[in-house]
């Protein structure tokens, strides 16, 4: 029997089995988008009991990539899922009763939400930061909180029929369809998650890089063979950083203070280390850094155990030209104010004269253009 | 209306939702104060409410509408046979096309940071594309010689 709609793609795609599908695809990229993007946002503002380990060097890559292309994958899902209830939204009456009634109204700040985040999520990391006429990381933040507290309410109460119509055997579709079928257009929807994942993934999962033709950035491309955030002409540091009195400022709770200039800190014993640029934004490119240990510095200064340090940028007008270092990466063997990158100096657009650079932390945590290591 | 009934029978309003409701609203409400108190600032809750509610607005009146207009104006153009995996070339091509439109027309890029979207997006969405049609062509012809034999 056919049901007639009207609608172009044939009428049986609006149809329940479909939209459990989606939502549980749904369910599983957003979930790993919140659990991800808690744990990133956790390592930038630490609450007292989260301390971020500094090993697995890649942990921090891992999980960043995944929320971002978690969320890229939610793309067709989100769209497609909308279209398939969509009828729903002209339903007549709107609630069959108070419980349905909150039920629906819950769906506000589901969709909204769930637009709003892989919306702002996507041009974020395209850099097209006038639709947004705030703050990208408290707002994408605080409106992940609503989306999922909304989708527990949602998930819930479908969660039985979903799981009663996964479970129980499809039906038969006719022989000769009109359009797609159920599956062909599950196909779709899937093929293009995997389509924008294959064209993006590349510029943090290097064997697929030659695919990436549509990833926010590449990892051929950048100064010294890495890509670069902040550009030195951005931060506008040149001055400062080329100093030929610059000098590094170890400070705060230290028995002797240094100040050392770029001389004294070559001087120093020079340790190696393979370490991925890790940026929040889910690309990431592994590098070869050669610098002052941090451990070997404070050592120098007097300190001793494991403090936590505040690092702050020569460059001024950034909110993100101070980072901190918690007591377990202050120990990490690893953790470097680099001098050079890949085998030459380090450039102005990594960071010359001196950068930070440690393992399993974001990268713009990565200070770059150290002026101060101030011990807490 | 038949629907409204269908919408019934998959919700289940028994004590776990009404638990999840007081979990999910508490969260709800978290979110809300995060946006209002401004502790970490510059979230404008205005202009976060407005995009929020607007891209609810935007989807359900102008963006589902037009979706199924097309639609009913393509899927009775194409012919019978070729209907489904076109339809299915079309959603993959769209949503590739949405994600990419920014990149396209470059407006993130950076003067003074050349790393920043550093490719030819045009090419590279018209390379995405090529693929998806290829593909698409590919089972086209594999459908095809199937209903032959």
């Amino acid at each position: 029997m056919s049901r007639r709609s009207g609608l172009g793609f044939s009428s049986r795609l609006h149809d329940e089995r479909v939209a459990a599908t989606l939502g549980l695809g749904l369910g599983v990229t957003f979930g790993l988008c919140f659990v991800t993007g808690l744990i990133s946002h956790a390592i930038q503002h630490p609450p007292s009991w989260f301390t971020w380990p500094p090993r697995p060097v890649n942990l921090y890559r891992v999980t960043q990539g995944i929320h971002v292309l978690s969320g890229i994958a939610s793309i067709p899902l989100l769209l497609a899922k909308l279209w398939v209830v969509y009828p729903k939204l002209w339903t007549w009456p709107p609630a069959r009763d108070v419980a349905h009634a909150i039920e629906r109204i819950t769906l506000v700040p589901l969709i909204g939400g769930g637009l709003f985040l892989v919306f702002t999520g996507v041009i974020n990391i395209q850099y097209w930061y006038s639709p947004m006429p705030f703050f990208f990381p408290p707002a994408h933040h605080w409106a992940a909180w609503i989306t999922i507290g909304a989708l527990i309410v949602h998930v819930t109460a479908k969660g039985t029929a979903t799981r009663r119509l996964l479970l129980s055997p499809a039906p038969v579709e006719s022989a000769a369809p009109e359009g797609l079928s159920r599956r062909g257009f599950l196909g779709a929807v899937f093929a293009g998650s995997g389509a924008l994942v294959l064209a993006v993934a590349g510029d943090t999962v290097a064997p697929l890089h030659r695919l990436a033709v549509l990833a926010p950035r590449s990892l051929e491309k950048g100064t010294q063979g890495l890509p670069v955030n902040r550009s030195a002409a951005q931060a506008r540091v040149a001055p400062r950083a080329l100093d030929p009195d610059y000098r590094l400022v170890v400070e705060g709770r230290v028995p002797s203070p240094l100040q050392l200039s770029l001389a004294d800190l070559r001087a120093m014993p020079q340790h190696e280390a393979g370490l991925p640029i890790s940026c929040v934004e889910g690309w990431s490119a592994a590098a070869h850094w050669r610098g002052v240990p941090v451990r070997d510095l404070l050592g120098r200064a007097g300190v001793t155990g494991r403090p936590q340090l505040r690092v702050v940028s020569l460059e001024t007008d950034n909110l993100y030209a101070v980072s901190e270092v918690n007591s377990e990466q202050v120990g990490d063997r690893d953790l470097l104010l680099a001098l050079e990158l890949n085998g030459e100096p380090l450039h102005l657009d990594h960071g010359f004269p001196v950068r930070l650079i440690g393992p399993a932390r974001p990268g713009v945590a990565q200070t770059k253009w150290v002026g101060k290591v101030i011990v807490l | 209306m038949k629907q409204s009934a269908d919408a019934g029978e998959t919700s289940s309003h028994a004590w776990p939702f009404w638990v999840a409701l007081a979990g999910g609203w508490s969260m709800i409400g978290f979110g809300i104060h995060g946006i209002v108190d401004r502790v970490g600032g510059r979230t404008n809750p205005f202009g976060l409410a407005r995009l929020f509610i607007g891209l609810n607005v935007i989807h359900d009146a102008v963006v589902a509408p037009l979706v199924i207009v097309a639609g009913v104006v393509l899927g009775p153009v194409l012919p019978r046979r070729a209907r489904p995996v076109v339809q299915g070339a079309v959603i993959v091509s769209a949503v590739v096309a949405l994600y990419a439109y920014p990149l396209v027309r470059g407006y993130g890029r950076i003067a003074e940071s050349p790393s920043v979207l550093p490719l030819n997006y045009g090419h590279g969405l018209a390379v995405v594309l090529a693929a998806i049609w290829a593909v698409a062509l590919v089972i086209m012809a594999v459908r095809w010689a199937a209903a032959r034999d």
